[in-house]
């Protein structure tokens, strides 16, 4: 299903909510059942972002043949968007933790914190435009 | 980017949606190049200068 910019503007509005309540969502502290060294996760976590990098660059390219330029624009300046509002957020709290002692964000929390930035920066462009 | 994509689309008597159908592109993409929220891709504007049957420079110039 090709996704035309008019549909996406009304679509946008669902993962909104949830990525907001995604943000806020407190867990308690789960038992860990598996304890791996820093290495193993290292040796999980880095060829698995390897792997997905590429599989999504690859997907991109192909989005962006398909949708038209003014969307794939708007939505790769609001992907910008998203990973730097989380990378200060992220920082911001982890002063917090340090500082005040909040509880650590979850990995949850980040992506909704992503999600939730890139869909408000989608938005923005669209409201604002995204012309130099 | 300026451009005078209104201009000459009134001259040709089409409606955003008419422009955005030789183009190929949604209406919102046309009516965001007019209100110069958005400089189209290099593609793009070839096709629009195929469309209006005019050279490049003649649709769009620099601010």
């Amino acid at each position: 299903m090709k996704m035309g910019i008019n549909r996406l503007d009304w679509f946008l509005i669902l993962p909104l909510g949830a990525s907001a309540a995604m943000a806020a969502e407190i867990d308690p502290p789960r038992e860990t059942v598996l304890a791996i060294a820093p290495w193993e996760q290292a040796a999980i976590l880095v060829p698995m972002t390897l792997l997905v990098g590429v599989i999504i660059a690859i997907l991109t390219a192909l989005d962006r043949r398909c949708s038209e330029d003014y969307l794939f624009q708007i939505m790769a300046n609001a992907a910008l968007v998203g990973v730097a509002v989380s990378m200060v957020i992220h920082l911001i709290w982890l002063i917090g933790t340090k500082a005040y002692g909040l509880p650590d964000l979850s990995a949850e929390n980040m992506v909704g914190v992503t999600t939730l930035a890139w869909i408000i920066s989608y938005y923005w462009f669209r409201l604002k435009g995204i012309a130099r | 980017v300026n451009n005078n994509l209104k201009v000459l689309r009134a001259m040709h008597n089409w409606s955003q949606q008419d422009l955005a159908d030789r183009l190929g592109v949604s209406r919102q993409s046309v009516n965001a190049i007019e209100k110069g929220r958005y400089d189209p891709s290099l593609p793009l504007a070839f096709t629009i200068a195929d469309v209006f049957g005019l050279p490049i420079e003649d649709i769009f110039s620099r601010e």
